[in-house]
C-alpha cells in the first residue's frame, strides 16, 4: 500500500492520484489541506512508527511500503492550525527520512535546490557541463563583468521561481537595486531546452522548443513545441544517475540547454518536480506518472553506489570559465 | 579568537552576543548594511565583506540567520531575505570548517532541523526517546500532551554536549548515571561525524534511567542558558 502526502488543491498531486488510479495502484491519501477544516487531530509516535488521525481518517505509517510526498507549509488560517501543521510536517519529515520504505523523495534528498550555486557546483562534480555563474550584490562587480550584450542572464539565487531574463540596457539601469538583494548572473547558453525526468531507473526526456528565452513563462499550449524524440548522451545519463545517487533522489527533473557547440549544459535539478505540466503533453501522455507508479510499487532496494565511469565523465567535463577573468 | 556572529537582527541571539563579547574579538553582523556579498562563484574563492573584514579571516563563525528579518515583527521572509540567505550559505560552504554547527546550518535540510529529527537520530545512538501522543481539539482550541515530561522539577535536566565535554544543568553534584556515559560518548562521536559542535538535550531521570524528551541544535537558545560560558570556550577551541 502506498501513501500519498500533499495538498489536494495542487495540480501535481491531482495528477499523481489520477495516474495511480489509472494504473490500478492501491493508495491512501493524506491531504494536509483537510487540517483547515478538521475538528480533531492526533499525532502519536516513537522512534520507529508514526500514527496520525485527522477526525475519522487514520494513517499508521509503518503499514505503508512506499510514500510519495509533496510537503511544504501552507497558511491554514489560524495560528493553532498552522502550529499543528508544522508539528505534523516535522514528524512526517523525520519518519520519511529514516524509514526503510521507498520514499519519493526523502526530505534530505536534493536539499541544495534552495542554493542554486551550490547545486551547480555539485552537478559539475558529477560530470555535467554547467554555465559560468556568479552571485553578487555589488554594483561595481556586476558592472565590471556583466554587459548588455545578450550573453548574460539574471535569475534568482534561491528556490524561489523567477523568470530568467536576458541582461539588457534596461536591466543594467536597475543594477543599483542589487544593494537590496544579491542576484545570480549566468552565461546564456543557446539552443533548445530539454527537461529530463529521472524516475528510479527510468529516464524520460522531453525536448522543448520555444520562442521565449524562459519557456516556462510561455503559457500552456501557447507556442511551446514538445517532442520526446531526443537521444540522451551516455555521459549525461551517467551524470544524472551519479547525481541522483549522491543526493538520494528517486525522482528528479533536470533542466538542460542543448547548444550546437557545447552540447548538453545542465541548468538545475529539481528534487520535487512539478511534473504534471510536462506529463500532460501529448509527447509523454502520462509516461512520467506511470514510471512513478512503477517505482512506488517495486520492492524497496538498498541504495548502492554507481561505479565511477571516469573515462566517460572526463570526456564530457569541460572547465567552467571564471566570470572574473 | 576572531569570531563573526551573523544574526537576523539586533534582538536575535542577544545572550549569545553577550557571551561572545566577553570571550572574543567579535564582529557582530546584524544589519543588512553590515554585510556585502561581493562575489561567490563556482570553484573560486569567495569575497564577503563584513564590516570591512573578509569573512574568511575569522577563526569561527556563528551563523544564526541573515540580517534583515525581524523575528519580532515579521511573519514571512521576504524575497530579498531568501536571496541573501541562499547567497550567504553558498559563501559559507567554502569555509564550512569555520562555521559552528555547520552540519545543521549548511548540511541539514530545513525540513529536518527539528526536534523530531534529532530525537530519531539520537535513538539510533542508544538514547531512549519518550514517545509522543498529542491530541488537538480545534473546536475548543486545546492541545493535550498525553505523554509529557515528568512534573517534578528535580527530575528534569538539560544535558548540553560539545564534541569534547558536556554540562548537566541545573548545576548539580549528582553523579551522571554511569550507564549513560556510553551514550554520551557515542553521541559526541556522532556529533563530530555530523559536524555538530553544540547540542542541547532535555532529559529526565526516570527510575534510574534517562529518557530523552527534546533535542535542540539552536545555538542562541542553548547558549543563553546560565553556566555555559566554558562551553562557548570549548566550541571556540
Amino acid at each position: 500500500m502506498i501513501l500519498v502526502l500533499g495538498y489536494s488543491s495542487e495540480s501535481t498531486v491531482q495528477h499523481v492520484l489520477e495516474r495511480l488510479r489509472h494504473n490500478s495502484v492501491a493508495f491512501d491519501f493524506l491531504d494536509f489541506g483537510t487540517l483547515r477544516e478538521c475538528r480533531q487531530l492526533q499525532v502519536s509516535g516513537n522512534s520507529e512508527d508514526l500514527f496520525l488521525k485527522l477526525d475519522d481518517s487514520e494513517f499508521d505509517f509503518c503499514k505503508y511500503s512506499a510514500f510519495y510526498c509533496r510537503q511544504y507549509h501552507a497558511d491554514l488560517g489560524t495560528p493553532q492550525r498552522n502550529r499543528a501543521l508544522e508539528h505534523i510536517l516535522g514528524w512526517v519529515a523525520s519518519y520519511l527520512e529514516s524509514t526503510e520504505a521507498t520514499v519519493v523523495n526523502r526530505p534530505s534528498a536534493g536539499m541544495l535546490n534552495s542554493r542554486k550555486l551550490d547545486q551547480l557546483t555539485d552537478l559539475q562534480g558529477c560530470g555535467f557541463d554547467v554555465p559560468e555563474t556568479l552571485v553578487t550584490e555589488s554594483l561595481e562587480v556586476a558592472q565590471s563583468i556583466v554587459k548588455p550584450n545578450g550573453l548574460w542572464t539574471s535569475k534568482s539565487c534561491s528556490a524561489i521561481k523567477t523568470k530568467a531574463t536576458i541582461v539588457d540596457v534596461e536591466l543594467m539601469r536597475r543594477l543599483p537595486l542589487l544593494k537590496f538583494a544579491p542576484s545570480t548572473f549566468q552565461r546564456v547558453i543557446g539552443g533548445f531546452d530539454v527537461r529530463l525526468h529521472v524516475v528510479g531507473h527510468h529516464l524520460i526526456p522531453l525536448k522543448i522548443e520555444s520562442s521565449e528565452f524562459d519557456y516556462r513563462f510561455r503559457g500552456e499550449g501557447n507556442g511551446n513545441k514538445f517532442s520526446s524524440d531526443i537521444q540522451i548522451p551516455p555521459a549525461v545519463e551517467i551524470a544524472c544517475r551519479r547525481y541522483c545517487d549522491q543526493e538520494g533522489l528517486v525522482f528528479a527533473g533536470f533542466d538542460f540547454k542543448v547548444d550546437a557547440e557545447r552540447g548538453w549544459v545542465v541548468l538545475e535539478a529539481n528534487p520535487m518536480p512539478g511534473f504534471d505540466y510536462f506529463d500532460r503533453q501529448e509527447a509523454l501522455s502520462g509516461a512520467i506518472g506511470d514510471a512513478l507508479c512503477d517505482v512506488l510499487t517495486r520492492k524497496p532496494v538498498r541504495r548502492s553506489r554507481v561505479p565511477s565511469p571516469q573515462p566517460l565523465i572526463d570526456a564530457m567535463r569541460r572547465p567552467t570559465l571564471s566570470p572574473f577573468r | 579568537v576572531k569570531v563573526c556572529l551573523i544574526r537576523s537582527g539586533p534582538s536575535h541571539g542577544f545572550a549569545l552576543l553577550r557571551q561572545l563579547q566577553r570571550h572574543c574579538d567579535l564582529v557582530d553582523v546584524c544589519h543588512p548594511q553590515h554585510m556585502s556579498i561581493e562575489r561567490v562563484s563556482i570553484g573560486e574563492a569567495t569575497e564577503v565583506d563584513v564590516r570591512g573584514r573578509d569573512l574568511e579571516d575569522f577563526d569561527r563563525i556563528f551563523f544564526l540567520g541573515v540580517p534583515g528579518f525581524d523575528l519580532m515583527h515579521q511573519t514571512e521572509r521576504s524575497y530579498a531575505y531568501e536571496e541573501s540567505y541562499s547567497a550567504v550559505l553558498s559563501a559559507l560552504r567554502h569555509i564550512d570548517h569555520l562555521v559552528v554547527n555547520a552540519g545543521v546550518h549548511l548540511w541539514t535540510s530545513g525540513q529536518l532541523r527539528t526536534n523530531q529529527h534529532f530525537l530519531r537520530r539520537l535513538a539510533a545512538n542508544g538514547w531512549k526517546p519518550a514517545g509522543v501522543d498529542y491530541r488537538y481539539d480545534f473546536q475548543v482550541g486545546t492541545l493535550e500532551k498525553v505523554v509529557a515530561p515528568p512534573a517534578r522539577d528535580e527530575e528534569k535536566k538539560l544535558l548540553i554536549l560539545t564534541q569534547r565535554s558536556f554540562r548537566y544543568l541545573p548545576l548539580t553534584t549528582d553523579p551522571i548515571p554511569f550507564s549513560m556515559l556510553d551514550e554520551i560518548r557515542a553521541t559526541q562521536q556522532w556529533m563530530a561525524s555530523e559536524r555538530i559542535d553544540l547540542l542541547g538535550l532535555s532529559v529526565a531521570l526516570v527510575e534510574g534511567k534517562w529518557t530523552l524528551y527534546g533535542a535542540n541544535a539552536q545555538l542562541e537558545s542553548i547558549l543563553e542558558l546560565p553556566d555555559t560560558a566554558d562551553l562557548v570556550a570549548d566550541v571556540l577551541c
